[in-house]
């Protein structure tokens, strides 16, 4: 990491644009206050960064990595990619037996009471229902 | 198969036979994947009348993580562990040792449920595969979500909106015999 007191050596990386993307580009800043080369900049980096985490998406929807190896891929923490992975409409879950085993416990140990006392959600009791 | 009462009428108008009242509350284990998902479609308050919930330090790391890329953020699911939390709802345990091959959220939740013998939520296929086949008892989004319908804690309407909303994270494989669950019961209550 480095010493914010010390500024990093920035490397020079040079692009070829048509006169029509260079013109569609000086059109994109003429009136802005930002320099052309600074928002290259942070175009650049941005896009690195939306094709980080598109690239650690694929791999996890390829099998090539879990959840927790594509989030470092990503560079995010693992509960911000998986709120990516729903954002993009990835699935976590894909095997039928995802579903029923869990279904089946919890019938076992909660649904067949008849118990119709309300709990309330931290312990005591209250006499009113909540409507979901 | 869905729990259908014989005493059909008497049971559905009452509310609740999830809980029985003189029942300790069994312990679960949450992991991040269950939190952030189980959050999008709102059933994570719900967790607190079946389960007394905890969370190992490494699943809290995860949650609270800052996304680095807008570093103000706090997403609902990070302000909601820190609400829990500071109230006491959501107590952090630690397992005595991980299971290696998963990341350190899932491995320290699954090896807590297993040291343990509680409850896990989990919601990543992965993981939810390993701890079924160590027998642990692990409940997934859509599970709950069918099973507060079941329960008549949700509504025939809520439920479905849930179990939609899912769908974008869930394969179609799961998504069928979920929504085929909420149709059969809906079917049998007349509010379908």
């Amino acid at each position: 990491m480095s010493n914010p007191s010390t500024p990093t050596k920035r490397i020079t990386k040079s692009i070829r644009l048509t006169s029509e993307e260079a013109a569609d580009l000086a059109q994109l800043v003429a009136g802005t206050a930002y320099a052309e080369a600074a928002l290259l900049r942070q175009w650049v980096l941005t896009g690195m960064q939306q094709f980080r985490v598109a690239e650690a998406i694929r791999a996890y929807q390829e099998g090539a990595v879990d959840a927790s190896q594509a989030a470092a891929q990503a560079r995010l923490p693992v509960a911000v990619f998986i709120d990516e992975l729903a954002a993009r409409r990835v699935a976590l879950l894909e095997q039928p037996e995802a579903f029923g085993p869990g279904l089946g416990a919890l019938r076992a140990v909660f649904g067949a009471a008849s118990t119709v006392e309300e709990p309330d959600p931290v312990g005591a009791h209250r006499p009113s229902r909540t409507q979901g | 198969m869905l729990i259908l009462s014989d005493r059909g009428d008497a049971l559905l108008k009452y509310a609740s036979f999830v809980y029985n009242s003189f029942m300790e509350k069994p312990w679960a284990v949450l992991d991040t994947s269950f939190w952030v998902l189980g959050h999008r479609v709102d059933v994570l308050v719900y967790l607190f009348r079946f389960f007394t919930l905890c969370g190992p330090d490494a699943v809290r790391a995860e949650v609270l993580a800052p996304d680095p890329r807008y570093p103000l953020r706090v997403y609902g699911y990070q302000e909601f562990w820190r609400l829990v939390e500071a109230q006491g709802l959501l107590t952090i345990q630690n397992p005595t040792q991980r299971i290696p091959q998963f990341h350190a959220g899932e491995a320290a939740a699954l090896a807590l449920a297993q040291e343990a013998g509680w409850w896990l939520l989990i919601n990543e296929q992965r993981a939810l595969t390993y701890a079924r086949q160590q027998g642990i008892k692990a409940v997934t989004v859509p599970e709950l979500v069918v099973y507060l319908y079941e329960a008549q804690v949700l509504s025939y309407r809520s439920a479905l909106a849930k179990v939609e909303g899912l769908a974008a994270n869930t394969g179609p494989r799961v998504m069928q015999p979920a929504r085929a669950a909420l149709a059969q019961l809906a079917q049998h209550r007349g509010e379908r």
